[in-house]
């Protein structure tokens, strides 16, 4: 069945506001998607009948507002594929859960633990444990990447070692756009003792996952990369790792007995959702994962990876033209990459070509570090420009993009 | 003039090589990060009296910075530290501004279109942070400020409008 994208561009009304106005191809998705009427619309009904604080109040609203808030919890497990869903904690977002799991983790680790990272995280699974290694003296370790900027799999091994406590990676990066294999990882980390933390900022929202099969210990993602609200995101543990993990903050909600000298808390997932939870976004959230379940995803990534193919197609024939002075990173054409790709310009600053693209051809890509400096530093690279493709892009987006860019290399160089 | 920020006098000034690359006896130096798109701007700077008197800038980065360096390059010549502030204070109040309360130096018009574009101010206005950060790692001597060129612009005078200023710099 051919992929309806019309019928995809009509549930989003941010979509078909701006498509009347003029030109609009949005393809900055890795940084926020766009968010379905459905959800909105979950959100609006939510604060409209059911608005009230959650968990402890008796009256009509609060037991109403209760119930949607553990519907969504329960909504998350189910697109996680696990079956506990008090192991799901709602968080800020993916650096949220990640700095909580720093400070949680960490607070149990000693001078010369070790932390295993990669050369291509985002800033969120870096700085948190920079700050780790000040506040308790572990240690950080790298696993390089290959030319391609996956994870080079033959250094594992020499990389996860008896003093590792936590492999703490990118389950898909927002630069490379290569999906990590994960398998190989964990088995090594779990062979050493060491636990398995997943950035899922950027695979989350490319459909439901199965952790109990992934292995992972911890995952994290956020709401607004999965089409749903920001302000929200997940922290997943195994129940036995947030059993023995301490919170990062207290406060309300997360205690079950509070006394002057001292606070026991409360079990998991409460233990960690201290203070007023981002409430009416977790509902919106629940409902973008329910909206995301609910598409043909095989539809879905055949659709995204045939125009993925087509813009590195068209810029392969632009570098033919143009004296190839585009550089695409990562994966080459033919291997599973994410529907992302990010790529320099030879002469050409990321911010000028982003400015050309949005002035002159309505197209919204990202330009620069991407949160990701020291990535781009392997690469000798000042920065890139990325293009990330949601479900509701098109040939159109991509015919914009790869005629922008031939703009871009006219003007700039 | 048109909106358009790649305009013809924008990428003339990106690629003049005037006032570009290093300074042998440079009194100061200073590099500055936008971390958020990665340009990366070193100056150079040779004084006279506290005064500018030679400038050259090595910019990695955006056209606009570019165009910028070379541009402030350009005007640089017998500034001090207090007077490149006001320059940067006032630049930056006018590329905010939406009305004409603040008007571009009649020289930096070629950056209005910027005004309307948030995200690329910082670009501009890099190389006046470089600039300025080199300035205030010399230690200034009392004694050897050239006191002639504070009289033309009365600056200590609380009452001066900036935009006078300015536009006295650029005559």
């Amino acid at each position: 069945m051919m992929f309806d994208i019309n019928h995809m561009t009509q549930q989003f009304d941010i979509i078909r506001h701006y498509e009347s106005e003029g030109r609009f191809h949005y393809l900055d998705n890795a940084a926020t998607a766009q968010i379905p009427d459905c959800v909105i619309a979950a959100m609006t009904t939510h604060d409209t009948r059911a608005r009230a604080n959650v968990k402890r109040g008796i009256h009509r609203l609060a037991q109403e507002a209760t119930d949607a808030f553990e519907r969504a919890r329960d909504r998350v497990a189910k697109y996680l594929g696990v079956q506990n869903s008090d192991e799901v904690i709602f968080t800020g977002g993916a650096t949220a859960g990640i700095n909580m799991i720093a400070q949680g983790f960490g607070q149990n680790l000693k001078p010369g633990d070790e932390i295993v990272l990669s050369q291509a995280e985002h800033h969120s699974n870096l700085v948190p444990w920079q700050m780790l290694k000040q506040r308790k003296g572990v240690r950080l370790r790298f696993l390089p990447i290959d030319e391609n900027g996956v994870i080079d799999l033959s250094r594992v091994e020499a990389s996860i070692r008896p003093a590792t406590k936590l492999v703490a990676v990118t389950h898909a990066s927002n630069v490379i756009g290569a999906v990590t294999d994960v398998a190989a990882i964990r088995k090594i980390a779990h062979e050493r003792g060491a636990k398995l933390m997943l950035d899922g900022a950027q695979m989350a929202p490319h459909g439901p996952l199965d952790l109990p099969r992934v292995g992972a210990d911890f995952y994290v993602f956020s709401g607004h990369k999965t089409y749903g609200p920001s302000g929200v995101g997940v922290l997943w543990g195994r129940m036995e790792s947030l059993e023995r993990m301490p919170p990062a903050f207290g406060g309300g909600e997360m205690v079950a007995h509070v006394a002057f000298e001292e606070t026991r808390y409360a079990a998991p997932p409460h233990k960690f959702e201290a203070g007023t939870p981002p409430i009416t976004q977790a509902v919106g959230l629940g409902a973008a994962l329910e909206w995301i379940a609910n598409q043909d995803l095989q539809e879905c990534r055949q659709h995204l990876n045939g125009l993925t193919e087509q813009i590195m197609a068209g810029m392969a024939q632009l570098n033919n033209a143009y004296d190839h002075r585009i550089r695409i990173l990562g994966p080459p054409r033919g291997e599973q990459r994410l529907p992302l790709i990010s790529f320099a310009v030879k002469d050409a600053h990321p911010h000028d070509i982003c400015q050309i693209m949005n002035d002159r051809h309505g197209v919204a890509l990202r330009g620069g570090h991407h949160c990701a400096e020291p990535l781009h530093e392997i690469f000798d690279l000042d920065g890139t420009t990325r293009a990330s493709l949601g479900m509701f892009n098109g040939q159109e987006d991509v015919d914009a993009l790869l005629n922008g860019l031939e703009d871009c290399l006219n003007i700039l160089g | 003039m048109s909106n358009d920020m790649y305009h013809d006098p924008i990428i003339a000034w990106s690629k003049r090589k005037e006032h570009m690359g290093t300074l042998l006896n440079a009194d100061c130096r200073a590099t500055e990060n936008n971390p958020l798109c990665g340009d990366r701007i070193s100056v150079d700077i040779k004084l006279h009296r506290n005064r500018i008197e030679e400038i050259a800038f090595h910019v990695r980065g955006c056209i606009l910075a570019k165009a910028s360096a070379a541009h402030l390059a350009f005007l640089a010549a017998g500034l001090d530290i207090e007077t490149l502030g006001q320059l940067r204070k006032y630049f930056a109040k006018a590329l905010k501004s939406k009305d004409e309360a603040f008007p571009f130096p009649e020289s930096h018009d070629i950056f209005n279109p910027v005004r309307s574009r948030k995200s690329r101010h910082s670009c501009v206005l890099l190389p006046y942070d470089a600039a300025i950060q080199s300035l205030r790692s010399v230690k200034i001597s009392e004694t050897d400020h050239d006191q002639t060129f504070d009289a033309r612009f009365i600056t200590s005078n609380p009452s001066f409008q900036d935009a006078h200023l300015i536009q006295a710099l650029v005559r």
